[in-house]
């Protein structure tokens, strides 16, 4: 009986461009990155010397660096915890009986299709200390006297933080909604018969059946909230100050607008370190779930 | 207790459609308004039906009322028409679909269907990396095509959004085919059918699902991707020209909440659309 696996002529045939791009766009750029990072290298001098470990031991010994590192952490820890939570609550509630609930399950898919760019600015414009919404309700209601500056030294990483999650706890709602109508209804009704408690049947129905795909989903948001750009770097350029300065935006500021190439590349190769421990969890969890 | 149970439900309910929706209500204040109007304390907030922004937006400014010229200090700037951009994000995306359909398909076939050395080995690393974050790419892929001179071309940003589609495009059309069975192309080959036939006719055809769900992730996200066309274009697709809006001398927010409106339909129409499919494509590869 003929196979297709036997056929090495076509396998070359349907692997190889694929592969050919993976190797010439991202390994080949990977590598060159770690290779600039060793180097000085300005575009109007000519091409890269290399240099060792100068433009590491530079970044490590700022002042700047430490604190980025913490804003970065700051910033991953509290976007995950509220784009899973949301996002669980979201798919147990639209996984209730309520009217027009399919018509509102479609719903969920908008935020995610938003591109950041606009969830940014649909966050900067509630936030806004001259024309944000939320000033505007609080005004009108007489809680706040005068506007308030929520994109604050203080409270700025927050609110990006939770424009992140706008956007986040949609993909986390839907997968977790899929997960969720898989339930089989017979285990609701044999619990019904045994008398169960609603506690009791989310406890040892809903949630474990949900959670592989929720503790996915929450090694996901970790994974975009550390090595998010465009949603900070739109909201407030890593200001005020130094205040949302995450690795990603120092990295970029760097290399982009200080023009250091070699600093910069080292930034962001410290800054995918951070990504790769989350993947690195991400594998050591799920590593066998995958069969290829 | 069932009553109030309802009620509840209702009540979040409720807050969830808020939650998500109410973001999108000011944006589509914003952009009837004028400075004049986005500046009072407080606002209004049903705006009046005012359009000139949108015809701004769309356009040019040349036309529609005086306050469309914004006077800067070496002279009159005009507003841009956002349409030749939209014209390139649509053109752009469609490349990026096209080719991420032509690699990620074949590919994605391999890997179900195939043993072969390193196949494990190909497969993380294609995986490997897409967990770089884009910050780290976009450094090298500068001075790349900056060297290979195809900084600013449609080329360029094509091929840096492949970067972004490609791994996952393969994960989500190799889950596709473990779901169909075997049989269906090895029937075909006994039948007397080619090699290339039964990819083409047999097994293509089969998954014209998984097809359609790789082509619209790969253009919702070369739609909305913002880091590379701000760094290795100058503003050629949408998401860096919206940014020109707010960040020139005069902030025009107005006509960017015109601009931004505009720029969400496509894809959120996309997405509703053919949420089945999208839904189907996430859910499948992440759990295999």
């Amino acid at each position: 009986m003929p196979k297709f696996s036997q056929n090495f002529f076509l396998l070359l045939c349907l692997i190889t461009p694929a592969v050919v791009f993976v190797l010439g766009m991202c390994i080949f750029p990977a590598i060159w990155s770690v290779f600039l990072s060793l180097c000085r290298y300005d575009f109007r001098r000519g091409l890269p010397v290399f240099i060792g470990l100068g433009n590491y031991l530079k970044i490590l010994k700022s002042p700047t660096f430490p604190k980025s590192l913490f804003v970065t952490l700051n910033y991953a820890v509290f976007t995950t915890l509220l784009s899973s939570l949301i996002g669980l609550g979201l798919a147990l509630l639209f996984n209730q009986r309520f009217r027009g609930r399919s018509l509102i399950r479609g719903l969920l898919v908008i935020p995610w299709a938003v591109p950041w760019v606009v969830s940014a600015f649909l966050w900067a414009s509630i936030f806004s200390s001259d024309f944000g919404i939320l000033n505007a309700i609080l005004y009108k209601l007489g809680i706040i006297n005068d506007y308030v500056v929520f994109l604050s030294k203080d409270f700025a990483i927050y609110a990006v933080a939770i424009a992140t999650s706008w956007n986040l706890s949609s993909l986390t709602a839907i997968l977790c909604l899929a997960a969720l109508q898989s339930i089989p209804e017979s285990l609701y009704e044999a619990a019904a018969i045994d008398g169960a408690t609603t506690l009791e049947i989310f406890k040892n129905i809903t949630f474990p059946w949900v959670r592989p795909i929720w503790s996915l989903t929450i090694i996901l948001n970790a994974f975009t909230a550390v090595t998010m750009f465009d949603m900070i770097y739109l909201m407030t350029a890593g200001g005020p100050g130094e205040a949302t300065l995450t690795l990603p935006i120092y990295s970029f500021r760097t290399f982009f607008l200080e023009m250091k190439i070699g600093e910069g590349a080292a930034i962001a190769n410290i800054a995918s370190l951070l990504g790769l421990i989350v993947a690195l969890i991400y594998f050591r969890i799920f590593y066998r779930r995958i069969e290829i | 207790m069932k009553r109030l149970n309802t009620i509840l439900i209702y009540v979040f309910v409720i807050l969830a459609m808020l939650w998500i929706l109410f973001p999108f209500y000011w944006l589509t204040c914003i952009s009837f308004m004028n400075l004049g109007e986005l500046a009072m304390k407080p606002p209004k907030f049903i705006p009046s039906l005012n359009l000139i922004n949108y015809i701004q937006v769309i356009f040019g400014g040349a036309i529609g009322s005086t306050t469309s010229f914004k006077v800067s200090g070496t002279g009159v700037t005009e507003i841009r028409s956002i349409l030749p951009t939209m014209l390139n994000s649509v053109l752009i995306g469609l490349s990026v679909a096209g080719l991420t359909v032509a690699l990620a398909c074949p590919a994605g076939f391999a890997y179900a269907r195939f043993d072969f050395r390193l196949k494990r080995a190909s497969f993380y690393s294609m995986f490997a990396v897409r967990i770089l974050p884009t910050t780290l790419l976009v450094i090298p892929l500068f001075t790349i095509f900056r060297s290979l001179k195809i900084i600013n071309t449609h080329l360029g940003l094509t091929l840096a959004h492949l970067i972004l589609t490609l791994p996952f495009a393969t994960w989500i059309f190799m889950d596709y085919i473990n779901a169909l069975p075997k049989e269906l192309e090895e029937a075909a080959l006994i039948d007397g059918a080619t090699y290339f036939q039964a990819f083409w006719r047999i097994v293509l055809r089969a998954s014209l699902p998984g097809v359609l769900s790789v082509a619209l992730f790969a253009f919702l996200t070369s739609w909305g991707e913002f880091l590379f066309a701000l760094t290795l274009t100058n503003q050629l697709t949408i998401p860096p020209v919206l940014l020109s809006y707010i960040s020139s001398q005069n902030a025009e927010y107005t006509q960017f909440a015109a601009a931004a409106v505009l720029s969400i339909i496509p894809p959120v129409m996309l997405a509703t659309v053919f949420q089945k499919y999208l839904i189907r494509g996430l859910t499948g590869a992440l759990k295999a």
